[in-house]
């Protein structure tokens, strides 16, 4: 080995070790795996009987049923990221998603004050969202945010929010068009 | 006799000043004639080697002036500092860092929100959507939450059934570590 492909080595190495750590570190940021697994299922399995369940009431015009069997999931003991994940979050961000959409379309079916709405839109999004990786009900989720903002005339912050969910979506798109080309 | 006593005349007479002045006179009874520059630096070479003569403190600095000149263009030559001095590097470097200030602009920036379509349907229209009034810009995004949904949906049921999959391998491994019989069958 020449004696400059010797003083070259130490580089190399650092620049190698530098690009795995940057890699590993990327993958941790994009996507958090469960520290839980088993709750994960459990949420899960949990959820989805539950969705169907509304999907029927809803099915049945039965606003008000499909209204309380989502408030009623908020009562359970929902996972943190660290725990559950980015899943688990997500499926968080899909419920109440639902819920706030079905309230916001329906005001008259067990009226809840604007207020109270931006409340369980906060609750549902929690503190890290912004760190979950970019999924539609996140987005969903922060629109509606926005929606109840708009209700309660603070525009600037609706269209804070909309833009967020905006960004969220572009971010969605992009990565569909790098996974299946037009 | 000893032997110095024979050395003492000769070293008195090599060192002597009147080689030279007898050398000038001779060339000078001549004429100016031919030259005794050959004669006289053989004279001072033997000076020299018998009684060693220091050049100048001034003499001497430029001597190690030249020398450590020398040294240190030898060592950029061969050493790393080289590297520095190739100039496809300094050129380099600059478009690296001129990339890198492009890219942080571009990511900081966002995408252009200025007109036209970027994808199809509803996710295109996105970006206009910004300029628009908030009413149109929910209606955008529920529009695209419609689009996206279902792929999204069955993304979070994949990764609940991994990881339903990954919980039942190690149940197995388990319960195979248990109970050691169930890995040879019966006795």
């Amino acid at each position: 080995m020449s004696r400059r492909a010797r003083g070259m080595l130490p580089v190399a190495l650092g620049m190698l070790l530098g690009a795995l750590a940057m890699l590993v570190g990327l993958a941790q940021a994009g996507r958090l795996a469960p520290g839980q697994p088993d709750k994960v299922v459990a949420l899960g399995q949990l959820l989805d009987a539950e969705h169907r369940r509304v999907d029927l009431l809803v099915e049945r015009d039965d606003v008000a049923g499909a209204i309380a069997a989502l408030d009623a999931l908020r009562e359970q003991q929902w996972l943190d990221r660290e725990s559950g994940g980015d899943v688990a979050v997500q499926l968080r961000h899909d419920v109440y998603g639902r819920l706030l959409r079905l309230r916001i379309d329906n005001p008259k079916v067990a009226p809840v004050p604007a207020a109270a709405l931006l409340d369980i839109a906060d609750e549902g999004l929690g503190e890290e969202y912004r760190d979950v990786d970019t999924n539609p009900f996140t987005a969903r989720l922060a629109a509606l945010r926005g929606e109840i903002l708009e209700q309660l005339d603070r525009d600037d912050d609706a269209l804070t929010a909309y833009e967020e969910a905006l960004e969220m979506n572009r971010v969605l798109l992009e990565r569909e068009l790098e996974e299946n080309p037009p | 006799m000893p032997a110095h006593d024979d050395n003492t005349p000769r070293e008195t007479a090599v060192n002597d000043p009147k080689w030279e002045v007898a050398l000038r006179a001779g060339q000078q009874a001549e004429g100016h004639a031919g030259s005794v520059e050959d004669e006289l630096a053989i004279v001072n070479l033997l000076r020299h080697a018998r009684a060693p003569q220091m050049p100048s403190e001034a003499a001497l600095d430029s001597v190690w002036s030249d020398l450590d000149a020398e040294l240190d263009e030898q060592r950029a030559a061969t050493g790393w500092r080289s590297w520095l001095r190739r100039p496809w590097l300094l050129g380099g470097s600059a478009a690296l860092a001129a990339a890198a200030a492009a890219v942080l602009v571009v990511v900081v920036s966002g995408p252009d929100p200025g007109p036209g379509p970027r994808g199809g349907g509803a996710m295109a229209q996105g970006d206009g959507a910004q300029v628009s009034d908030p009413g149109v810009m929910a209606a955008t995004i529920e529009a695209q939450f419609a689009m996206l949904e279902p792929g999204a949906r069955a993304a979070v049921e994949r990764s609940v059934e991994g990881e339903r999959n990954s919980l039942r391998g190690q149940l197995v491994a388990s319960a195979i570590a248990a109970d050691g019989r169930t890995m040879g069958g019966a006795p």
